[in-house]
C-alpha cells in the first residue's frame, strides 16, 4: 500500500512539474513577444507623434526667353523632431502620385532627412496659377503635410 | 488465503500507478494545450500590435474613374503586408473580395501602395474603412 501511494505521488509529482515547467515556458516566451511588441508599437506612435513635415513653397519655373515651362519646385521642410527617411517620401498632386526627384538642401548626399532640413522636389508638373492645384507631402511614418496653391 | 494478500496488493498498486499515470498524462496534454494557447495567442496580439496601414489619399481629390477608386495604403507597421486579407467598406457596405485587389504584391514597412476598389461610389461625401484582416484597419471621410 505504501509503495503504491509513494510510486503514485512520485507520477504526479514529476507530472506536474513538467505541466508547470511547460505553462511557465511558454508564459515567459508570450510575455516577451508581448512587450517586445508593445515597445516597437509605441516606438512607432511616439515616432509619429514627433514627427511634422510643412510644404513651405511650390513654384513653377519658366525660361526667361522662351517663357516655356522648365520645372516646378517643392520645398518642404522636417518640422518635427524625428529623422525621416527621404526614399520613403512620397507626393500627391491632386489625388495622384507624381514622379520626381530629390535633394536634401542641408546633406546632399543623404537618404536621413533630419530635423529642420530642408527637401527639394523637382518635378515635370506644370502648376498653373489660374487652377487650384492641392499638392500633399507623405513621410514614411504616415505625416504628411497638404497645401492648395493657385486658383481663385 | 496467504498469498491472495500480496496479490490484492499487488493489483491494488498497479492499479494506482496506472490511474496516477492516466492523471499525469492528461495534465501534461491539458498544459501542452495551453502552451500552445498561450504562443498562439501571444503571437496574434504581437502581429496585431506590429501591423498598421494609413489611407493617405487627398480626402477631395481620390482618383475614382469608370467606377474604379484608387486607394493610396501606407503600410506604417513593421510587418509586411500581402495581396490578400483586404476587407474595403463603403458607407458601410462590403464590397466583395474579388473587387479589391491591392496592385503590388506585398508592402514592405513605410512603402505605399494602390488598393483598387470597383465599386458605385456616388458623387458628394462618402466614407471608406480598409482593414487588413484582424489586425489594422483605418477610415476617411472623401469626396468625389
Amino acid at each position: 500500500m505504501g509503495v503504491s501511494v509513494s510510486v503514485s505521488v512520485a507520477v504526479l509529482l514529476t507530472a506536474s512539474l513538467i505541466s508547470f515547467g511547460m505553462v511557465y515556458t511558454a508564459e515567459e516566451t508570450a510575455q516577451e513577444s508581448y512587450m517586445q511588441s508593445q515597445e516597437s508599437m509605441v516606438d512607432r506612435q511616439n515616432n509619429l507623434l514627433q514627427s511634422a513635415l510643412e510644404i513651405n513653397q511650390v513654384l513653377s519655373f519658366y525660361d526667361d526667353q522662351t517663357g516655356e515651362f522648365e520645372e516646378s519646385r517643392i520645398v518642404v521642410t522636417n518640422t518635427g523632431s524625428t529623422q525621416l527617411s527621404i526614399s520613403d517620401v512620397r507626393l500627391l498632386i491632386n489625388g495622384v502620385f507624381h514622379p520626381y526627384a530629390v535633394i536634401n538642401l542641408d546633406a546632399p548626399n543623404s537618404d536621413i532627412w533630419g530635423p529642420g532640413e530642408v527637401l527639394r522636389m523637382t518635378l515635370g508638373y506644370e502648376f498653373d496659377i489660374d487652377e487650384t492645384n492641392r499638392v500633399k507631402v507623405i513621410a514614411g511614418n504616415g505625416a504628411s503635410d497638404l497645401k492648395s496653391y493657385g486658383g481663385v | 488465503m496467504g498469498a491472495s494478500v500480496p496479490a490484492s496488493h499487488i493489483i491494488f498498486m498497479v492499479a494506482a500507478i496506472i490511474a496516477a499515470t492516466a492523471v499525469g498524462a492528461a495534465m501534461i496534454s491539458i498544459a501542452f494545450n495551453l502552451s500552445e494557447d498561450i504562443v498562439e495567442n501571444s503571437e496574434g496580439l504581437s502581429e496585431v500590435m506590429q501591423t498598421d496601414i494609413k489611407l493617405v489619399n487627398d480626402p477631395v481629390a481620390v482618383p475614382y474613374s469608370g467606377g474604379q477608386l484608387d486607394v493610396y495604403v501606407l503600410n506604417s507597421g513593421d510587418t509586411v503586408l500581402d495581396g490578400s486579407e483586404w476587407i474595403v467598406l463603403i458607407d458601410g457596405v462590403l464590397i466583395e473580395d474579388a473587387s479589391v485587389e491591392l496592385q503590388e504584391e506585398s508592402l514592405d514597412p513605410g512603402e505605399v501602395g494602390t488598393l483598387q476598389v470597383t465599386a458605385s461610389i456616388t458623387s458628394g461625401d462618402n466614407q471608406i474603412k480598409v482593414m487588413y484582416g484582424n489586425k489594422a484597419d483605418d477610415s476617411m471621410r472623401f469626396r468625389i
